[in-house]
């Protein structure tokens, strides 16, 4: 128990040292100092990536994510004001920023639907590698599947806590809701895996 | 003992250990004695024991590279700004470390906080308006006074809001104005006059959020304001209507 607590205390630690890294970075990026955005970059980019891949289902849209996300903390970056933590603040921006790109993407379908002469059309399956068409049959193509089967809302509090391993209450500050809202969303998506890879997991 | 209804939205956060001693013992109590909750928790926990297994595809360290080149010129102001696809004002949304409901509620809740009285934001009109619109207060909720002399203001302002209105009314009566339902009371307490300034004020304790206006033709955006009146309308002319 005692041993437990120290490990907590030791990653508690890590974390705020993390925490205070990021908020001098975030200075230097305010004064403009371009090599703090590539350490911020370096820093927090698999977790956005992350983030957005489990919203967007896709390796190339999800970068895209990650891309805009870091140039609206770019263009944003002067009316951050250290409310919350950058990564708190970063990963809000990546989960809003992927559920509006889906939005876009889904105008994209429609519009491709009415006129043939779309000059970039969207992802297919078909545009898919055969390592990644191979992949599809496997359980991470199935949970990607039924990720985007279950309500945006939902999907967006289960992926912060249970793959990005953050705490209900960051989760609640980064979606700005409350803890209880958190323990419901994650409750019933995870339910509603439970119904969509009944085959997977018996 | 709880209720399943009353665990259910619990059982997942017990699982995760996210869940207070307290709250953790009475989730516990239930178990004991109900089958069908615990079948729930272990599912929960399968669920999440895939999930822990789950990675997305990786992403090569060249493609890093190429995406981190591109942010750093898109920084340095080289070649041409990047066209986003997704609403620029994301940026904006800075978390607030303070738990609330929920954003909507916070943003209802802020014009009932009380502090220093803010500027009130000018109401423009626009200057093509033929005749003045009509704005009606629907389903006015008397609200509990807060300040001593508050009063004095809502009176002032309530005799000086019925003379515009008398005024400003007048053309507005000499053409069809859309009747309010039947069932809802009304009570008009501004009128927007066609160039001159919009003069809105409550008659007694109006909560802005139970306002509602309608004026066809005319989009009106309430801003500013406290739990006692309403500060300001915007009127802006529906595109629809040219």
């Amino acid at each position: 128990m005692v041993g437990g607590r120290r490990q907590g205390d030791a990653a508690d630690e890590a974390a705020e040292r993390e925490t205070r890294r990021d908020a001098a970075l975030v200075d230097h990026l305010k004064k403009g100092d371009a090599k703090a955005l590539d350490e911020l970059y370096r820093r927090h980019r698999e977790a956005a990536y992350g983030i957005a891949y489990r919203l967007v289902g896709s390796r190339e849209d999800a970068l895209e994510v990650v891309q805009e996300a870091f140039i609206h903390v770019m263009r944003g970056i002067q009316t951050f004001r250290g409310q919350s933590s950058f990564r708190t603040w970063l990963y809000r921006i990546v989960t809003h920023a992927a559920l509006d790109y889906r939005r876009w993407r889904a105008l994209r379908v429609v519009d491709s639907l009415d006129s043939d002469t779309s000059t970039e059309p969207v992802a297919q399956a078909s545009d898919r590698s055969p390592q990644e068409a191979a992949a599809d049959r496997d359980l991470g193509a199935a949970i990607d599947k039924a990720l985007s089967n279950i309500s945006e809302k939902n999907r967006a509090a289960l992926i912060l806590f249970a793959i990005e391993g953050m705490p209900y209450k960051e989760v609640a500050d980064v979606l700005g809701i409350s803890i209880g809202t958190v323990m419901s969303r994650i409750f019933n998506a995870r339910q509603r895996l439970r119904e969509l890879l009944a085959t997977e997991i018996g | 003992m709880a209720t399943c209804d009353e665990v259910k939205p619990m059982l997942g956060a017990l699982a995760d250990k996210e869940l207070s001693p307290l709250e953790a013992d009475a989730v516990a109590i239930h178990l004991e004695q109900c089958s069908r909750c615990r079948q729930i928790v272990r599912e929960q926990q399968r669920v999440q024991h895939v999930l822990d297994s789950f990675q997305p595809p990786p992403v090569a360290e060249g493609r890093w590279d190429q995406l981190g080149k591109r942010l750093r010129a898109e920084f340095e102001g080289k070649g041409t700004p990047a066209k986003l696809k997704t609403r620029t004002r994301i940026a904006s949304l800075e978390p607030t470390p303070m738990s609330v409901p929920s954003l909507r509620a916070e943003e209802m809740a802020a014009p009932f906080q009380r502090g220093p009285e803010p500027p009130r934001p000018m109401v423009r009109v626009p200057s093509t308006t033929a005749r003045p619109p009509a704005v009606r207060v629907m389903k006015v909720r008397p609200v509990r006074r807060r300040d001593g002399f508050a009063w004095v203001a809502h009176v002032v302002g309530a005799v000086a809001a019925t003379i515009i209105i008398a005024i400003a009314m007048v053309p507005a009566y000499l053409s069809p104005v859309p009747a309010a339902p039947p069932s809802a009371p009304v009570t008009t307490v501004a009128t927007v006059a066609p160039t001159g300034p919009i003069a809105l004020a409550g008659p007694e304790d109006v909560s802005i959020l139970d306002v509602e206006m309608t004026v066809p033709g005319y989009n009106l955006i309430v801003s500013g304001g406290d739990a006692d009146d309403v500060a300001a309308v915007l009127v802006v002319p529906s595109k629809g209507d040219g």
